[in-house]
């Protein structure tokens, strides 16, 4: 087989595939080449060989699967995303603190934990009376 | 619904969008990738992961062309990573699954031709099957099959030319296949 049947068998199998048009060229050269035509007729027999049906069944379970397991895994990334802007923030925060009594506010800082820790818990009662009143009930 | 609407929904986390994608183009990805593997269990394996990844990067998906060809670019990829850590792939015949017929005969024949079918394409070295299988199976254009691999539309062409001379020869020789 000579350069140019190559050729012309590459533009058969373009053709065969819709790459390309059956050209007067190459329908002139397959009226007078055997094996170019001999080839077209084997690209149609190869076709007919590999197009066999395979019918594939939806697996649900798969796909079941795999939506938990992608639950899980972005589930994981939000827990990390999360711890890492907690650090990031207690950073901050105890940082400025750090800052703080650095410059020489230990002291009211102090004073302040002191009344945070307990002035909150005596608003205990009134929060709750206010989100009885809310919700309706009789106090 | 449109495949593009069920992305739209997909990409706002919408996990019911997400399924129906994935049913609806399971059956092009399982076939695809068992034509490609030759091996069920590693094809079910490879469907898996593929799948996987998609949900865990659809935000990534940018619309171009069909969902199943970014699955396919996934599954790919997919199986070049595998190949290049060097996991032996086998074919294997006892393990392939077929549809339930009520035809014992018809189901019998399926069975032969399948086998015969990937015996045929056991003989293509996997570069070239996998030009084959997008070209022949799946209709994509040299241009779409040289995007999902990532090489030149020659290179493709070689390929395709090279698979279907090794298969012709195969056909000729080959006394299974019929």
């Amino acid at each position: 087989m000579n350069n140019t049947c190559k050729e012309y068998e590459e533009i058969l199998m373009d053709i065969y595939y819709g790459e390309a048009e059956m050209s007067i060229e190459v329908e002139e050269h397959l009226k007078n080449c055997e094996g170019c035509m001999q080839f077209c007729c084997e690209l149609q027999e190869m076709g007919e060989t590999l197009s066999q049906p395979q019918d594939i069944p939806i697996d649900y379970g798969i796909i079941r699967n795999v939506m938990e397991t992608a639950e899980g895994v972005e589930a994981k990334k939000s827990n990390i995303r999360e711890l890492a802007l907690f650090i990031l923030l207690a950073c901050g925060l105890l940082g400025g603190i750090a800052g703080l009594v650095m410059l020489g506010y230990a002291k009211p800082i102090l004073y302040l934990q002191g009344i945070l820790h307990m002035g909150l818990p005596l608003t205990l009662p009134l929060i709750l009376w206010r989100r009885k009143r809310k919700e309706g009930y009789n106090v | 619904m449109e495949e593009h609407l069920l992305v739209k929904m997909a990409k706002r986390q919408d996990k019911k969008a997400m399924e129906k994608l994935l049913q609806s183009n399971y059956s092009i990805l399982k076939g695809y990738l068992l034509k490609m593997t030759l091996n069920p269990t590693l094809a079910d394996d490879l469907t898996q992961e593929t799948m996987l990844k998609a949900v865990l990067n659809i935000s990534k998906y940018e619309h171009r062309g069909k969902f199943s060809t970014w699955l396919i670019t996934i599954g790919t990829n997919l199986h070049r990573d595998q190949l290049r850590k060097n996991k032996r792939l086998v074919y294997s015949e006892e393990h392939m699954e077929l549809v339930d017929h009520h035809n014992i005969e018809e189901e019998f024949i399926k069975k032969i031709e399948y086998g015969n079918l990937m015996k045929v394409l056991k003989e293509i070295p996997e570069e070239k099957r996998v030009v084959l299988i997008l070209k022949h199976y799946y209709d994509y254009s040299y241009l779409e099959i040289a995007e999902i691999l990532d090489c030149p539309i020659g290179t493709i062409r070689s390929r395709l030319h090279y698979a279907i001379k090794v298969l012709q020869k195969t056909m000729k020789g080959g006394e299974d296949i019929e």
